[in-house]
């Protein structure tokens, strides 16, 4: 583990005469006026005579022409983008998983707690929905082997000599969402990365906080580098290749589990349901489960299953708000104790916890006899106020 | 012919009047031809004449007072409601109640202690259940989600996934 991933910025670098780093959408051209003297007290000086004339004549072409350099400095996203506009190009973003082959190498940052950690792993991608993760390091984790075959994953542990099955990673095949219905979007700069050119796009949800920024292969949509921003943490994750390479045509054997000698499978979770009713979940379990179809921000109820764990059984609901997922759990106070405090979840109520794993947070909390956990990938303090919409501690 | 020894086991109720007529009879019979049984027979004669003589015994005053007032506490009060079998054995005693303990705190302790496991392996799963329904953002980074979820898949298992070194 270590700290270096944090603040981690820059990494590619800047196509000279084609970005700069705007806070506003680039292509508002907005005219920005020029520091200290404006045109307005330009021309007041200017009866003086002929030669002050001359020379606010030549102040006021300059000032001119500096509001329109700074003007012609803003990126055009059509021209950034290849005559595309912002929303057709996440569009590819999304779709290029489906239609690109890649291979590379990448190193990811994620916040846990309180500290940084960062993960070498080699990623292979096979069209439409195949993937193999092989992790390098640290040592923890090297020889980790990840296999998602597009309908689960197997996950290799050569430490311990177990394979482990569990749900696949890979999207759905089919039309990606429009981003731009929940994402504040903007094109940000052209500049390179690991040896590619990328459009630098900055993501911001709407109704919530944090930011997501992405490096976008300009080509092939595939994303070389991320960083997901918190309002209350800063950078809490990062990701980039420091290679990759595309259109291999990997062998499909890659993508299939191989199950080593003597090695114990397990599947340490079975989903039960799914069920399309609040009614038939708690039928399924025993026990009464109070939920809201809707939350704040738009996330609506989708549906919901029952989760085994050992003993452990708990309603799983899944809210959706078009793009981003939420999860909510729900057991009996009585079979499930407090958690342990990795973070504090300040608002819940006693008993509240959260936990932070990259962009995904966990908070806890007891409501009327029953213990909620919210999961999803938004910012702590938005996290804390939809758990006191679907439950308010008392 | 009734045999002695029948005779001398009956000569008790016999002189209490407590014989059937026919075994009165017979032991009457009996007595006519047998002087030792005859002579028991005076003896026992003898012995309740001298009983009877006996003054009956005075209780002494306040006797049922307080034998009332005893009864009351006894019944409000401590009872026995064990068998006196657990009292006159107390090893039977001691195995009953740990048998009890276990019975009923057996269940209990495991409760507490599924609710403990519950409480520890609870973000983990309610982190890789998630990761399915994040999977279907278009634009997040699997590598990243399956960091997560072999994490949580470890420590579901109860393994600790940043353990370095073999555990087989």
């Amino acid at each position: 583990m270590s700290a270096q991933g944090r603040g981690q910025r820059g990494r590619g670098t800047q196509v000279a005469g084609l970005g700069v780093r705007h806070a506003t959408a680039p292509w508002a051209l907005r005219v920005i006026p020029p520091r200290g003297r404006s045109a307005g007290p330009v021309t007041g000086r200017c009866g003086r005579g002929r030669a002050l004339a001359l020379g606010c004549a030549v102040a006021v072409g300059l000032a001119g022409a500096l509001v329109a350099g700074r003007a012609s400095a803003q990126p055009d996203p059509y021209r950034l983008l290849g005559g595309v506009s912002l929303d057709q190009f996440l569009r590819h973003a999304a779709l290029a998983p489906q239609i690109v082959d890649y291979e590379g190498t990448k190193v990811i940052s994620v916040l846990r707690g309180a500290t940084m950690e960062t993960v070498t792993v080699s990623e292979a991608h096979k069209r439409p929905n195949r993937t193999r993760l092989e992790f390098l390091s640290p040592e923890a984790v090297a020889g980790r082997l990840v296999v998602d075959d597009g309908l689960q994953t197997w996950q290799y542990e050569p430490r311990l000599h177990v394979v482990i099955q569990g749900p696949s990673l890979a999207p759905p095949v089919e039309t990606p969402p429009r981003l731009l219905d929940r994402y504040e979007a903007s094109v940000v700069a052209l500049e390179e990365v690991v040896g590619r050119l990328a459009v630098h796009v900055r993501l911001r949800p709407r109704g919530t906080g944090g930011e997501r920024r992405l490096w976008i292969d300009r080509y092939t949509g595939v994303v070389l580098r991320s960083e997901d921003r918190d309002p209350q943490d800063g950078v809490i994750a990062t990701s980039y290749f420091t290679r990759i390479s595309y259109g291999l045509n990997f062998p499909s054997a890659m993508f299939l589990p191989r199950i080593p000698a003597g090695a114990r499978v397990l599947s340490p979770v079975e989903a039960v349901g799914p069920v399309t009713s609040l009614d038939a979940l708690g039928r399924q379990l025993g026990y009464a489960v109070q939920a809201p179809v809707a939350l704040p921000g738009g996330f609506r109820l989708q549906g919901g299953e029952v989760a085994v764990a050992g003993v452990l059984r708990v309603a799983h609901l899944r809210y959706h708000d078009g793009t981003r997922a939420l999860a909510l759990f729900v057991v009996p106070a009585r079979r499930m104790g407090p958690p342990g405090a990795e973070t504090p979840a300040p608002g819940l109520g006693p008993g509240a916890g959260a936990m932070i794993r990259g962009t995904l947070r966990v908070v806890q909390w007891e409501a009327g006899g029953m213990r909620y956990a919210l999961v999803g990938p938004l910012p702590l303090a938005d996290l804390v106020a939809l758990a006191r919409a679907v439950a308010p501690p008392r | 012919m009734i045999a002695h020894h029948v005779v001398r086991r009956q000569l008790s109720a016999y002189l209490d009047e407590e014989l059937r007529p026919e075994e009165a009879a017979a032991v009457r019979a009996h007595l006519a031809a047998c002087a030792p049984c005859a002579a028991e027979l005076e003896e026992l004669r003898a012995t309740r004449a001298l009983l009877r003589r006996l003054p009956a015994p005075q209780v002494p005053a306040g006797f049922l007072d307080d034998l009332r007032a005893r009864l009351a506490a006894e019944g409000t009060g401590r009872r026995a409601w064990w068998p006196p079998v657990l009292v006159a054995r107390p090893a039977v005693l001691v195995a009953a109640v740990v048998a009890v303990l276990i019975l009923v705190g057996l269940p209990v302790a495991r409760g507490r202690l599924e609710r403990l496991r519950a409480a520890e392996v609870g973000p983990d799963l309610f982190v890789r259940q998630y990761v399915s329904s994040a999977a279907a953002d278009p634009l997040v980074d699997r590598a990243f989600l399956g960091l997560v979820v072999t994490d949580a898949n470890l420590r579901l298992i109860g393994e600790d996934p940043r353990a370095v070194g073999g555990s087989r």
